[in-house]
């Protein structure tokens, strides 16, 4: 068949497919071995988007820094006037009104401030102190990450759209406030493929919050899913209780000889149904029955954390020992990443703080610091930090005035889209550095501003992707992570 | 120069290549729209194109208005010269060698490939000639190919045939009987066929037994639920809000409309006009507003900070890009911010359209209501009759009464004049329970009652802060029925304690309890889980005065809470939000008040800190409407009254006293109240049985507009616009209204090229998997081009004709040969042909979500065959909602059913957004957040591990174990059953021997540890009939599993 034969009439985004599909023919051989290989590694009869994608060499290719990456997620946006962003000379401004100097700075209020008669000033009541060769400064509420600041690159200078949960989410972690677009991880997982036979490429944990007053935001699986991209690229949520994955376990009373032997007639009378029927889908479903067969095997292996030496635990904090802390799950994304998942994503909830911040907060960062200290060095261990990207924090900052009743010792903090803080560490992040600065009252960047789309492109960057290459053509258009208004890679923070 | 070398290379290309292609260009003309649209489209139209914001250099290529004139910065040469390709500035620039000058620039990392330069210049050199984009062409009827003689049975397979001949392509044999006669069941049901259906169809070969089946097929119920599913999907339907708290919204009465317009078969204009504006309709019917639920599909919030604004622009998009990817095949969402980068399609024309949808009633934050104004009250199928009769009389007696007060003024003054005290309270039918608290202990208040006695409503009353007074017997609130217990309460001062109380005092304290904090008045509310907890505490009991108290405790859908409180007939303090699950709070202790049954920790036992008095408690076996609440506490504003010199009374109190009258001390009145109350009732009754639907309501008074939104930012507000259709298309004629309902029979008027196109394309999809035009959201000139046009376009104007007979367009398609073709593939033809697009084959993919779960529910007979009604939950693991659930809402606890609700077809699942059913979702059920009109089809190792272990379809598998071990004897018979169920064949004796040795395996299995084995037994709620061989049940379910996982079974 000519390539562009008269009556085939397709757009020309189908005529690349079918050039990239008959390229990979070529090479591979031909005819039917071809296409059921193709078929094996994981196409869909109808998926339009060739999933040779991820062997062949990609335009997007470029050369990678990290192989794999964990991002921590603190639902809710943590303060970072009371983590990274040291204001010292605040306490003397205490409950002073900002309302008539919020004027001034154009920026819209949410629904929850808005209407407040006065926006007093409420300092930081936190002890900062210098860590590190770096001398970075950081606040006693995370003690543990203050001895890895050598590891860290911070970011003070990041700045988001979206001045609410849902949207803000839906941006830093699918490139968009709209619906139905791909997150991060599932652009890693198209663009990048598999790095393992048995597991998923993009894994999502769910970490529990331990303070009953916590403020919980909700969160969905839009955060991980797959939007326009084929369905097996969207996240896949390990649980944290029942089966890790769902259905995972066998259904009781079928032991695993009996579940073998039955795969085994599975395989036999599929095979003769492909011998009747010719359709190559038929064999990709019983490589995906073995799949699963060995999932069954390697996952509950993957999950069982009993095996772990003490010293683990040391590393982590004795909650590593309970299943669905946070410290487990940093545990579960080291074990996960060393077994050749490209990307883990975990959540932690209950980071809003609009009122009584200071024990609320507190005891959000008890809930993390140790484990995302214990995962960095373990990492580093395990020489696997080189090649793996981590990145921690949340979805916008927080307003440098109160939100409610402010005291000495209490108050909170609004939404705030202009400002926030956030790390990474790992593979190609330039350790010990802090990047961007704001104002004096941490409300506006003032030096090197960082964008949600600037921190995807950066990560893509490392990560091995070209963020202006790696698309999806849907609805007519070209789908990038990124979006349409450029991005730049944050050279600043590379190694 | 450049001429030589066009010829040089055509030459060329002709000799060496041999290329068909440029075989073909040499003598044929080149349709721009065919050949030409794609290469610029991919290359040229992001700067060169219909947006004028990014366009490059003056410069548009995308009509011949544009390239072949000089450009409007009027200095230089056109970009083509048509018939000159050599003096063409285009061909020049994409031919450079020079970097500075190539097009496209390197930097965008495209470039054209030889083959498209040589076609562009031979189209040039052909005169330029452009086309109007094909999908915006209204479609006529073509003349239907004289091909595929002897083959086809209907100009379907004419077109089909005559591009295979084309193609040099034979079309496949029809397909084994059995397996057909499954693919069409399932193609037309989402359902097996049964075995029965099966043996006769393939005993039968007379031509009409398919016709039969098929007739047989679309005519029933299983049919409108299958097809209203596909739909559900293209139009985002789900029963939780979707941001935020994304708490549960009731709208499956909407869900149901669209079920019985496929029962009905109504046309397709009927059904897009009733769904987008059947509130507009002159005399809209109750169905017909119901069917406007369409509009309140997408997904809101109520998020504390969000921004109205900014919202009303996101769900103006949404209802945009709803519209194009459903009617239009437009993808409309990029013209928010700038004009359309390749069709037609303006920034204007968005938000013009935009306009129609936003003249509505609906506020902007869902107030994480299930009832989100505007709602609709829908009583259920079986009480439509009564719910009007009782509307009619009830209106009937209202009159009555209004009369009666119009003519006994005189009477009421006469009484007025001579009243020391209310007499009596109002009369109540349906009160089921009363305690007077008057003077003289009563039996339930024994000897408690202090002779501290306080002149009530109606005389002396009862001192409640002595401790706890026995009032009745336990109140239960069950989902049915509600039930509402009313009171008169004065304190003296800041009082804490219980006030009324039904709780237990041990265990999760299973109850409810009105109390009194610091003067302030509070429930609390707890079912028996200990998960469903309600507690609020509202404003300030003022001391010193009487109140009237009502505490409501009722499920009904219709109601905003389940637990309401309150005083002088306004909400004072209620439970969380209504959700969908209706709450059930079973007491063992009576009704106590002033205190609680016994002691709960930390909290006062008896009312402290001041004395408290009440007088006739009442408990009515109904949720009061909040109307008649007002009616009765308008007895405490009338024992004021009558306190108040008759000079100084208020026109409210004059009212008050006046209603206590005509409701409680006239005779006459009396005797229409009586039956009143018994309408009263009833209409509660059909209350609970009914629903609450949100439908579309136009506001009044003002007519549709929007605003253009600079680069889709909402605080950018620009032009102020009026409701237009985009201009792209034919225009709206100027007798139809610029609302939703011009909209609508804009949509499908005669000369409307994309609504038949498109809908026919996503019916064509749903057959044979993937559309004519297989970007199914997509007919513009980025989208794909139709593999069969001329067919598309006579699939359209046949619909359209036909008066948008959808039933008669399906039947069209599945009687087709086209259709009944084999779709056992060869590997030449795979090679040539892997997804199909050429039809050579008959389809064969694998089933949806809803498909396979419902095969499971059909094989295994559980699957219960009800129509309709509020959503259901089936089995789900733990933890799925609370995983992402925020606390307060009101899907954050996912409560399995039971009974029935476990095994309806998947159509009826409670869809939350943020949180759909893991199995479905695992094989790409959509989320429902925007638009969804064509599935992704993955095939997955987790997919595996739901139809292998999730307990649905081990439950389902042994059902169909049991089921067969009934109906048959001996391995081979059995083994028909399971495989004509779920295959709808026999398997073959080779086959049949792999699965006895399974079926050994597993019975060898149990025999050895049958201990160990047995749980397989007890998955699931259905019951295991005891007189079955275990052994044999175990080995018949591990064979029914093995069955319901091969290839087969999980394909059509």
């Amino acid at each position: 068949m000519s390539i562009l034969h008269p009556d085939w009439t397709e757009s020309v985004a189908s005529y690349n497919a079918a050039l990239t599909r008959r390229q990979f023919f070529r090479r591979s051989g031909s005819g039917l071995g071809a296409a059921a290989l193709a078929a094996l590694l994981g196409k869909a009869a109808h998926d339009s988007e060739s999933a040779v994608g991820a062997v062949l060499e990609e335009p997007w290719r470029i050369a990678p820094k990290a192989k794999r990456a964990i991002y921590i997620s603190l639902i809710g946006a943590p303060s970072q006037l009371e983590l990274f962003d040291y204001k010292p000379g605040l306490e003397s401004r205490f409950r002073e009104d900002l309302k008539d100097w919020l004027k001034g700075q154009g920026e819209r209020l949410t629904g929850m401030t808005s209407g407040q008669a006065e926006f007093p000033l409420a300092p930081n009541r936190f002890r900062f102190s210098q860590h590190g060769q770096s001398g970075t400064w950081i606040s006693e509420l995370l003690p543990y990450t203050a001895r890895m600041t050598d590891d860290l690159c911070i970011i003070r200078s990041m700045q988001t759209d979206a001045i609410n949960h849902e949207p803000a989410n839906q941006l830093i972690y699918t490139g968009s406030m709209q619906n139905g677009k791909a997150s991060l991880g599932s652009w890693l997982s198209y663009g990048l493929g598999s790095l393992n036979d048995d597991l998923p490429s993009f894994v999502v944990l769910h970490a529990r919050h331990s303070s009953p007053f916590a403020s919980v935001q909700a969160i969905s699986a839009r955060l991980w899913g797959a939007g326009f991209l084929p369905g097996r690229h969207s996240g896949v949520s390990f649980r944290s209780s029942g089966d890790p994955v769902l259905y995972l376990n066998d259904a009781p009373g079928i032991s695993r000889e009996l579940r073998r032997e039955m795969l085994a007639g599975l395989e036999g009378l599929n095979r003769r149904s492909f011998e009747t029927v010719g359709d190559p889908e038929i064999q990709t479903r019983t490589q995906q029955y073995e799949m699963a067969f060995r999932m069954q095997a390697s996952i509950p292996e993957l999950a069982d954390l009993s095996r772990e030496p003490d010293s683990t635990y040391q590393l982590y904090g004795e909650e590593a020992r309970v299943r669905g802390t946070f410290a487990s799950s940093a545990l579960m994304a080291r074990r996960l990443v060393e077994r050749g998942v490209r990307f883990v994503q975990i959540f932690h909830r209950g980071w809003d703080q609009h009122g009584t911040l200071p024990r609320d907060l507190a005891a959000q960062c008890k809930d993390i610091d140790q484990a995302c200290y214990g995962l960095v060095q373990d990492l580093k261990q395990r020489g696997l930090l080189e090649d793996t990207l981590v990145v921690c924090g949340g979805e916008f900052g927080r307003t440098v005035y109160c939100q409610g009743k402010l005291t000495e010792t209490d108050y909170g903090r609004d939404h705030h889209p202009r400002c926030f803080s956030l790390w990474l560490a790992g593979g190609g992040i330039r350790g010990g550095t802090v990047f961007g600065e704001t104002d004096e009252m941490s409300y506006n960047v003032v030096r090197d501003p960082v964008h949600v789309r600037d921190l995807h492109a950066t990560i893509l960057h490392l990560m091995g992707l070209d963020h202006e290459r790696l698309n999806f053509r849907y609805q007519g258009l070209d789908q990038r992570l990124t979006g349409v208004v450029p991005a730049k890679v944050v050279k600043g923070i590379l190694a | 120069m450049h001429a030589i070398k066009l010829t040089g290379r055509l030459v060329l290309a002709l000799c060496g290549g041999g290329s068909a292609l440029l075989a073909a260009i040499a003598d044929q003309p080149i349709s721009y729209n065919e050949r030409i649209q794609p290469v610029l489209a991919e290359n040229c139209f992001h700067c060169h194109g219909p947006d004028a914001a990014s366009r490059k250099g003056h410069l548009r290529l995308d009509a011949a208005a544009f390239s072949t004139r000089p450009r409007d910065d009027g200095e230089r040469d056109p970009a083509m010269v048509p018939g000159k390709p050599a003096e063409s500035m285009v061909i020049e620039r994409i031919k450079s060698g020079d970097p500075e000058e190539v097009m496209p620039p390197p930097d965008t990392k495209k470039h054209l490939k030889p083959d498209e330069i040589a076609l562009l210049e031979e189209w040039i050199r052909q005169g330029a000639k452009y086309e109007t984009h094909w999908s915006l062409i209204p479609p006529v009827r073509p003349k239907t190919p004289d091909s595929g003689r002897g083959w086809a049975r209907n100009p379907i397979d004419a077109f089909v045939a005559d591009r295979l001949e084309k193609e040099g392509l034979r079309p496949a044999g029809e397909e084994h009987a059995a397996r057909l006669l499954r693919r069409l069941t399932f193609d037309l049901t989402g359902l097996p066929p049964e075995p029965a259906e099966v043996e006769a169809f393939v005993r039968d070969p007379s031509p009409a037994a398919y016709q039969s089946a098929v007739d047989h097929l679309l005519a029933s119920d299983s049919c409108a639920e299958h097809f209203a599913r596909l739909w559900l999907d293209a139009v985002r339907y789900a029963d939780t809000h979707g941001i935020h708290k994304d708490n549960y919204r009731s709208i499956w009465p909407y869900r149901d409309w669209v079920v019985n317009a496929y029962r009905r078969n109504l046309p397709f204009d009927q059904f897009t006009i009733e769904q987008m504006a059947g509130d507009l309709l002159p005399g809209a019917t109750l169905d017909q507003r119901v069917a406007t639920g369409y509009n309140r599909c997408l997904s809101t919030t109520n998020e504390g900070g969000a921004i109205v604004e900014e919202y009303e622009a996101i769900y103006a998009k949404d209802r945009v890009d709803t519209l194009g990817a459903v009617w239009l095949g437009l993808t409309t969402g990029c013209a928010a911010c700038h004009d359309h980068k390749f069709d037609p399609f303006t920034t204007r024309d968005f938000y013009s359209l935009t306009a129609f949808f936003r003249n509505n009633t609906m506020p902007v934050l869902d107030g994480n209501r299930h009832d989100t104004p505007p709602s609709l009250f829908v009583p259920a199928l079986e009480d439509r009759a009564a719910w009007e009769r009782v509307a009619k009389h009830l209106g009937m007696c209202n009159r009555e009464l209004a009369d009666r007060k119009a003519v006994a003024a005189k009477t009421f003054e006469a009484w007025l004049a001579g009243a020391q005290q209310l007499t009596a309270p109002p009369t109540d039918y349906s009160v089921v329970h009363r305690l007077a608290l008057g003077a003289g202990p009563s039996p339930e208040s024994r000897s408690q009652i202090s002779g501290d006695t306080e002149v009530g409503p109606y005389g002396p009353a009862v001192r409640i802060d002595a401790g706890p007074l026995r009032a009745g017997p336990a109140v239960v609130m069950r989902g049915e029925v509600g039930v509402s217990v009313a009171l008169f309460v004065k304190i003296e001062a800041k009082v804490d304690g219980p006030l009324l109380s039904c709780r237990d005092a041990v265990g999760t304290g299973t109850g409810w309890e009105v109390f009194l904090k610091e003067g302030k008045i509070g429930v609390q509310a707890c079912d028996a889980t200990g998960r469903v907890k309600a507690l609020n505490v509202g404003n300030e009991l003022k001391a010193g005065e009487w109140h009237h108290l009502m505490v409501v405790l009722d499920a009904a859908p219709w109601r905003f809470r389940t637990v309401e409180v309150f005083v002088d007939g306004v909400s004072a303090a209620g439970s969380g939000l209504a959700s969908d699950e209706p709450l059930e709070i079973t007491p063992s202790a009576p009704l106590v008040l002033g205190g609680t049954s016994g002691t709960q920790e930390g909290n006062p036992h008896t009312l402290v800190g001041g004395r408290a008095w009440a007088q006739d408690l009442r408990i009515y076996r109904r949720g009061l409407p909040e109307s008649e609440i007002k009616e009765l506490a308008g007895e405490a504003e009338a024992f004021r009254a009558l306190k108040t010199a008759a000079s100084e009374r208020t026109e409210a109190q004059r009212k008050a006293l006046s209603d206590h009258f005509f409701g409680a001390e006239d005779a006459e009145s009396l005797a229409v109240i009586g039956p009143r109350d018994v309408l009263r009732r009833e209409e509660a009754e059909i209350r609970t049985r009914g629903a609450v639907t949100l439908v579309m309501e136009e506001k009044k008074g003002s007519q549709p507009f929007a605003h253009v939104l600079t680069r889709g930012d909402y605080s950018m507000k620009g032009e102020k616009i009026g409701a237009e259709t985009p201009s792209c298309l034919p225009p709206m004629p100027a007798d139809l209204q610029r609302n939703r309902l011009g909209l609508a029979h804009w949509l499908t008027a005669p000369d409307q090229p994309l609504t038949a196109r498109v809908t026919m394309n996503r019916l064509w999809q749903q057959f044979f998997g993937t559309g004519i035009v297989d970007s199914t959201g997509d007919f513009g000139v980025a989208g794909s081009r139709p593999s069969h046009p001329q067919l598309l376009d006579w699939l359209a104007v046949e619909f359209h004709e036909s008066g948008w007979d959808y039933r008669r367009m399906a039947r069209l398609m599945v009687t087709s040969a086209t259709y009944r073709q084999s779709a056992v593939i060869s590997p030449i033809l795979l090679e040539r042909d892997p997804s199909n697009r050429l039809l050579a084959r008959g389809p064969r993919y694998r089933l949806d979500a809803e498909q396979l779960r419902d095969q499971a529910l059909a094989a295994s007979g559980l699957l219960v065959a009800k129509l309709g009604g509020r959503p259901v939950r089936p089995y789900q693991p733990d933890g799925i909602w609370e995983d992402v659930a925020m606390k307060d809402s009101t899907t954050r606890f996912y409560r399995t059913d039971g009974g029935d609700s476990l095994y309806r077809r998947s159509l009826y699942t409670l869809w939350k957004r943020t949180a759909p059913a893991p199995a479905m979702d695992l094989l790409n059920a959509p989320s429902r957040e925007v638009a969804c009109v064509r599935r992704d089809r993955t095939n997955t190792p987790l997919q595996a591990l739901i139809t292998l272990n999730d307990p649905l379809f081990v439950e389902a598998t042994r059902n169909l174990a049991t089921r067969t071990l009934t109906a048959a004897r001996g391995f081979q018979p059995r083994l028909d059953q399971v495989t004509l169920r779920l295959l709808g064949r026999r398997l073959d004796p080779s086959e049949s021997d792999l699965v006895r040795r399974t079926w050994k395996s597993a019975l060898g299995s149990y025999q050895r540890d049958p201990a160990a084995a047995a749980p397989l037994l007890h998955v699931g709620r259905s019951a295991l009939p005891t007189s079955l061989d275990s052994g044999e049940v175990y080995a018949w379910t591990v064979v029914a599993s093995q069955v319901m996982n091969l290839d087969e079974s999980l394909t059509k």
